[in-house]
Formats: C-alpha cells, sequence, structure tokens
C-alpha cells in the first residue's frame, strides 16, 4: 500500500488545487487546505494503527528510482522513531492552518500554499532514507518558513529574524553535504539501509560525526548556535512559531538520532563528553535568561532551547531509556511548546501586545483561557501526569547510567524550568487586572478551544499512558543503539 | 488574628472544627495525632543513642511549639478578648453548607481514625496492604518503645499543656507584658528574626537569586546572546563584509593607469614566480597568501574604526 508516497504527495495535490483558485474566493482556499491536511492526518493515523510493533525494520519503504545510475534513489519508510514525527507533522498543519482562519488577511492563498508544501518537506524529511535526499528536503524546510516568517510576521525586525534563521541554518548545512559525500565516495551510495551495514575508519567517523554535528547542532539548537532562535520565534507569526518550536526544532535531534549515532557509533561515543557539556550549559544557560525575558515568545522560545538541551542529553545517553525518553520528550515537546505559542497568539490577536507588563489578572476575564494556560505549563515544567515528565524522567534515568554528574547537573536544570514556568503563569493570568494598558477582548473562541483541546488530550495521554507511545519505539531504538553497543 | 478576638460566640461551629483539629494535630492522648506523634518520638527514644535521644527532645520540643501555636490562634481568634470593630464582626457567617459537611467528615476522622486505623499503619506489621508496609522481625524497635521509662513517656503531653498554658499567658493573661517584650531591643531583634523565617529568605536571596537573575540578564542576555555570539555571529560578520567591500570597492578608482599599473605587477610577478620558480620557491609559502587576504581585511577593518 503505497500509503508513505500518498501521505508525501497530498498536500502538493491540494497545494495544486488551491493554486488554480483565484486568490479571492478566500473561503474555498482555506476549506481545501484544510481538508487536505486532516485527510493527511487520518491517513497518519492510519498508518500508526496498522504499524507492525515488534521489528525494527522499515515498513512501508517505497522505491522511487532518482538516479539510479549513481546509487542515489529516492527510498521512502518509516520505522518506530520516525512514526511518531510524521504523526505529529500531520497533527500540527491542520492547527497551524485553523489558526490563520481569521488572522490572516492578506495572501490567504500564499499561505496555505507555504505550508502545504511546508508538510511534505518536513514529512519527506522524516521518511526519507536516502542520506543526500534527507539534506535536500532538511534544507527545503528552510525555504516555506523563510517566507511564513518574512511575510506573516509582525514587525519589522521580522526581515532579518529571517534572514538570520536561514543563513545560520544554511551555513552549518555546508559542512553536512561535504561530509555526505565524503561518505558517498567512500560507499558508493547514499542509501541508509547500506550506510547502516558499512563501517568507517575511526578517525573518518570524527571527520564525519564534527560535519554532521556542524548542521544538527545549529538546528537543535545547542548554546553558541542558539541565537537564530529567539529572534525567529518572536517575529513569525503564531502558526509560523507552531510549526518552528514543533516541529523544526525536532529535525536536528532527529538527524542526531537516525544518522549521526548509527552511522558513527565511536565517534558518538567520543563526542559524548562534548554533547553533554554544551546541552548542560544549555539548559543552564538558557533557563536562566529565560527568567529575565520580558516578551511572552522569548520566555517560550528560550524555554525551548532548554528543553532540547536535555533531548539531547537523552539522546547521547546511548541507552535505551535515555533515548526512549529523548524521544518521548522531542514529541511532548512539539504538543507543549505548540500550545503555549497558540495560547500568545490568542493573547496577541486581542491586544496585540506581547510584553508581559501589560498583562495581568486574566484569570478574571478569560477563565477558560487561564484553564488551558495552565495545562500547557504544567506541561512545560514536567509535571507529573504530563508527557514532558515521562520523558524527562527517562532522560533522566537512561543519563544517570551514563554519567551521574550530568544527570544531576540535568535535574537541577528541571527547577530552573519550574521557577520560569510558574512565574510567566503566575505574572500574567493572576494578579490584578490592569485595564490601563489594555481592555481585555472575550475569553477562548469557538475554533481556538477547538484547537486547544486536542492538544490537552494529547498531553495528558501521554502522560498518564505513555505505553501506546513509547511500544513502536522500543525496539527500532535498540536497533539503532546496538551499532555502539559493543564498543561500551 | 490580632485583630480578632472573642469570635466564638458568633461562629461556634468554626471554633469546634477548629479545636478538634487543633487537638488532634498537637498529639491529644487518643486523637488521630497522638497514634503518629507519640509513636515516633516514643520509637525515636527507645534506640537509646544520642542522636535517638537527639530526635527525641527535638521533637518533644517541636510538640511544645506546636501546641502553642495551636492554642495562640485558639485564643487569639475565638477565645480572647474582642479586637475588632463592630462593622467588621457584623458580616460575620458560618460555613456554607458545602464547606460544613466535609468539615463534619473530617473532624470525625481526627478523632476516630487513629484508634479504628491504627494498627493498618503503625504496630508490629500488619498484611493489610499485601505487605506493602513490611517490617523485618529484627527490627524489635517497637516492643522496645513499649517498655521506656514511664516519665518519658509522660513528657509529650505535659510540654502541650505547657504550651497552652504559655499561650494563654504570653497572649491573653500577660499581654501587656508580652508586648513590652517584644518591643524592647532584643525582643525587636528576636522577632524580626523569626518572623522573617530566619532570615532564610534574605540570604537565599542576596547569596543565590540575585545572582541568578542577574546572570540570566546581563551575562548570558547582554554580553553573550546579545553581544559576544552576535558579534562572532551575524553582526559581526555582516560589519566585517560591508567594511570589506567597502574597502576593495575602493580598488576601482576609474583611472586607467591604476588598473594599467596593477595589471603590469600582477603580470610581472606571475612571470617571475613561474619562470624563476626553482629560486624562489624556498621563499614563497602559500600560507602566506591567506595572511595577506586576512590583513587587509583587519587592516581596513581596524583603521575604519580608529
Amino acid at each position: 500500500m503505497p500509503f508513505l508516497s500518498f501521505l508525501l504527495l497530498f498536500p502538493l495535490v491540494g497545494a495544486l488545487v488551491i493554486a488554480c483558485i483565484p486568490s479571492w474566493k478566500v473561503r474555498a482556499i482555506k476549506t481545501i487546505a484544510l481538508c487536505t491536511s486532516l485527510i493527511n492526518f487520518i491517513v497518519a493515523c492510519g498508518l500508526w494503527l496498522v504499524f507492525d510493533n515488534s521489528t525494527a525494520k522499515f515498513q512501508f519503504v517505497e522505491h522511487i528510482g532518482w538516479l539510479p545510475f549513481f546509487n542515489m534513489n529516492a527510498y521512502i519508510g518509516i520505522d518506530g522513531i520516525s512514526l511518531f514525527f510524521i504523526v505529529l507533522t500531520t497533527f500540527l498543519v491542520p492547527v497551524c492552518l485553523l489558526v490563520g482562519w481569521v488572522n490572516i488577511s492578506k495572501h490567504i492563498k500564499e499561505y496555505c500554499l507555504a505550508f502545504l508544501v511546508l508538510e511534505t518537506c518536513m514529512l519527506a524529511v522524516f521518511c526519507m532514507l536516502d542520506l543526500l535526499l534527507f539534506y535536500v528536503f532538511f534544507e527545503s524546510v528552510l525555504l516555506p518558513m523563510f517566507l511564513i516568517i518574512g511575510v506573516w510576521g509582525s514587525r519589522a525586525r521580522k526581515i532579518r529574524a529571517a534572514y538570520q534563521f536561514f543563513l545560520y541554518t544554511l551555513i552549518g548545512s555546508v559542512l553536512m553535504l561535504l561530509a555526505i559525500l565524503l561518505i558517498y565516495f567512500q560507499v558508493g551510495t547514499t542509501d541508509l539501509q547500506v550506510l547502516l551495514v558499512s563501517e568507517f575508519s575511526e578517525r573518518r567517523q570524527l571527520l564525519l560525526w564534527l560535519a554532521f554535528f556542524a548542521s544538527f547542532a545549529v538546528k537543535v539548537p545547542m548554546v553558541p548556535l542558539h541565537i537564530w532562535l529567539p529572534e525567529a520565534h518572536v517575529e513569525a507569526p503564531t502558526a509560523g512559531s507552531v510549526i518552528l518550536a514543533g516541529i523544526l526544532l525536532k529535525l536536528g535531534t532527529y538527524g542526531f538520532l537516525r544518522f549521526s549515532i548509527p552511522l558513527f557509533p565511536e565517534a558518538s561515543l567520543y563526542f559524548t563528553p562534548l554533547i553533554y557539556t554544551m546541552s548542560i550549559i544549555g539548559i543552564v544557560y538558557a533557563s536562566l535568561t529565560t527568567l529575565r525575558q520580558i516578551d511572552l515568545k522569548k520566555i517560550i522560545a528560550y524555554s525551548s532551547v532548554a528543553h532540547m538541551g536535555f533531548v539531547t542529553i537523552g539522546l547521547f545517553s546511548l541507552n535505551v531509556q535515555g533515548v526512549e525518553g529523548a524521544i518521548l520528550l522531542m514529541l511532548s515537546h512539539g504538543f507543549v511548546a505548540s500550545a503555549l505559542f497558540l495560547c500568545i497568539g490568542t493573547l496577541y490577536d486581542r491586544t496585540h501586545t506581547r510584553l508581559i507588563q501589560y498583562y495581568g489578572g486574566l484569570v478574571h476575564v478569560m477563565p477558560l483561557f487561564s484553564f488551558f494556560f495552565l495545562v500547557f505549563t504544567m506541561g512545560n515544567l514536567s509535571l507529573p501526569g504530563t508527557s514532558s515528565f515521562v520523558g524527562e524522567f527517562l532522560i533522566l534515568v537512561g543519563t544517570f547510567q551514563t554519567n551521574t554528574w550530568i544527570a544531576t547537573l540535568a535535574a537541577t536544570g528541571m527547577i530552573l524550568g519550574g521557577a520560569y514556568s510558574i512565574w510567566l503563569y503566575n505574572r500574567v493570568v493572576f494578579g490584578n487586572l490592569k485595564p490601563l494598558y489594555i481592555s481585555m477582548g472575550s475569553d477562548v473562541n469557538r475554533r481556538e478551544f477547538w484547537i486547544f483541546v486536542p492538544f490537552v488530550l494529547a498531553i495528558l495521554w501521554m502522560g498518564f499512558y505513555p505505553q501506546v507511545f513509547l511500544d513502536p519505539m522500543h525496539v527500532s531504538v535498540s536497533n539503532v543503539i546496538q551499532h555502539g553497543a559493543y564498543i561500551s | 488574628m490580632r485583630k480578632m478576638g472573642g469570635v466564638v460566640k458568633l461562629l461556634p461551629f468554626t471554633y469546634a472544627m477548629m479545636f478538634i483539629g487543633s487537638l488532634a494535630l498537637i498529639g491529644f492522648p487518643f486523637l488521630t495525632g497522638f497514634y503518629s506523634k507519640d509513636v515516633i518520638l516514643e520509637v525515636a527514644y527507645a534506640k537509646y543513642t544520642i542522636g535517638g535521644n537527639f530526635a527525641y527532645w527535638l521533637g518533644v520540643l517541636s510538640a511544645l511549639f506546636t501546641s502553642y501555636y495551636s492554642f495562640r490562634l485558639l485564643f487569639l481568634t475565638f477565645l480572647g478578648p474582642v479586637n475588632s470593630f463592630k462593622a467588621n464582626l457584623k458580616d460575620v457567617h458560618e460555613a456554607p453548607q458545602l464547606m460544613a459537611w466535609p468539615l463534619i467528615i473530617l473532624a470525625f476522622g481526627s478523632i476516630f481514625v487513629g484508634y479504628m486505623a491504627k494498627d493498618m499503619m503503625i504496630g508490629l506489621g500488619t498484611p493489610f496492604w499485601n505487605n506493602a508496609l513490611f517490617i523485618l522481625p529484627v527490627n524489635t524497635i517497637v516492643l522496645e518503645s513499649e517498655y521506656i521509662p514511664q516519665s518519658i513517656k509522660f513528657i509529650p503531653i505535659v510540654f502541650s499543656v505547657l504550651g497552652a498554658l504559655f499561650a494563654l499567658n504570653i497572649n491573653i493573661v500577660g499581654s501587656s507584658f508580652a508586648y513590652m517584650m517584644k518591643t524592647s531591643f532584643i525582643g525587636r531583634k528576636l522577632y524580626i528574626f523569626l518572623n522573617k523565617r530566619w532570615l532564610f529568605d534574605k540570604v537565599y536571596n542576596d547569596y543565590i537569586a540575585s545572582k541568578a537573575l542577574s546572570f540570566g540578564y546581563h551575562t548570558s542576555f547582554k554580553t553573550l546572546d546579545k553581544g559576544f555570539i552576535e558579534i562572532i555571529g551575524p553582526a559581526g560578520i555582516m560589519e566585517i563584509c560591508t567594511q570589506t567591500m567597502r574597502q576593495v570597492s575602493r580598488l576601482q578608482s576609474g583611472y586607467i593607469y591604476h588598473y594599467a599599473f596593477l595589471m603590469l605587477c600582477g603580470v610581472g610577478v606571475c612571470i617571475i614566480l613561474v619562470s624563476f620558480w626553482d629560486i624562489v620557491s624556498p621563499w614563497v609559502d602559500p600560507r602566506i597568501y591567506g595572511i595577506f587576504v586576512l590583513s587587509f581585511i583587519f587592516f581596513n577593518h581596524a583603521r575604519k574604526t580608529s
């Protein structure tokens, strides 16, 4: 069953249909875009239902010949790790389209087109089993995002933010391209299934790992290379921030998991202290910086840096608990951070300001919104019962077995996480209303309510019964890390 | 509380609930708190070590303070002299039904659950929780605690009563004397120390919290994020690029004889390098070209900013 090619091509079909509709038929454009993305989501859920949990082999594999003479073919397939990222992607894109339902007034057709094309590119990143094509789609997500930030952002700084986002990510990836070429010239193909069983010498592995690291570290983001993130998140429109936080940050860590760790096991082991140091510095640095921010979106952006620091610690603990915790934290962060950006978007739509000093006492006028905001804030601080707790706990368990100091420091990072989340919630929702600055609009309307509810359900489901999400991952994760197991 | 008093006539139900709760809290014999508090103190004493004794005496001291503040609350709020204005007392009303019924249930629990459920929790061990609370038979200290001196067993209740008497004396009977003590020099210092939670907040805020917050803004945000990392990242690279491009574009002076001169020099250097390579090569290291380029960039950058 060509599930995956359907998944990849259907948004493009929708985009083509939309491209043929004249721009003034706004209602038709939005409906078709939403239906396309919803059908894609249903197909992805169907993929999840018929997924076989008991094998680590790639499933639903399809082979599309691209450059067969050079052994660069488009193999697409998923395993336990990619499955949930595909479900997350197809879940977030309809949400983004819904967010722009009334707020985007100009160029709605191009907005829907950008998101559908972005959906195809993101899905392709997660299913691609060919190194070069993975790289192509990895970079291709930058193009629609550049447009989304640059056109529909909210203030003049969006241009600078879009350029910074684009160039930062691209420059890191140049080294990755060189590494891919080196791999191709050594092995003769860029097919992942062949590369997984081919060996690189240790020196070569170190170089290749570093080249891949340059690209992934910018995307994750790891601390000295993270400054594109606050800019991009703040200047992007709500839907752009949702996709950025929900999916694009995960591309970097997915790359680590899918390519760096299995292809270069000795190098991963060699560079684990580097990753640990950078991640711990990232967690503490980003958390402390978050405490002093005054812009709502910047707070969530910096807290995303801290959470991704946790994810990289979990990934490089190189045992099953740590890696599964990392993947679960990635998924959970995809839900929680996106939901928080949606909350901020709700506030921004009413008042057009993101500065905390103008907000206060929202619980009096928007109680339903305060409830949703509370659930997502609890998710952000990893309250037990939410998905982030399961992820972070598994990460700490896994990391403790590898390096107890790092686990201790990461646990103190969790405390700071609680500090900034609660403080933000306190200042915005409780306290006195500030009618001098803002006269509040209405509580959440029906569209926003039905956007928030699936996020709450997902976070609570993953928090209380993560079994369903962890079962498909077990065998695939064991397979990914066993490449290096015989060394340590 | 210092502005309340004598409210027992207005809120009898609330007073009854608070009284029951306070008695259970201080470990009044045979209420719920007794079966937890006194058992802990007795078992601590029964270890007969210095650590056990230390725990016992500190625990008894804390029982004294517990009784003191519980009874202080009862005295100041309910039983003491009235200290508020009639306008405030007019609106005082009992708890609504929704709050009252849970309070009743909890009061019954405070009184009876201790005796009824004590074997479920403490004692020689029980299979009630499916052996979740398991006591190894070698730990006979639970038996040992039954045989400690009788005076030791009386001390917690004696201290609780003493605490209640202290509360009565300091807050109601001798309140003017207490006020004089509190406003004396050393009394004020002690009061502030205890009121400010042993000045823990000051220590914590000054040495940890303000350092962390200042790091989060001054160091990590301003100096590093928007400073150092921006300079070696986008802002700095942009600056160097624009400077260098401006300098390089000044090479295009527009005069043909400038161009002709440069062409002549370039051709001359190329011919010398190509034809006299054997003589020249020990003096030419390709790395010098990189040094030329870098020094061109930074020389111009430094000259521009100086």
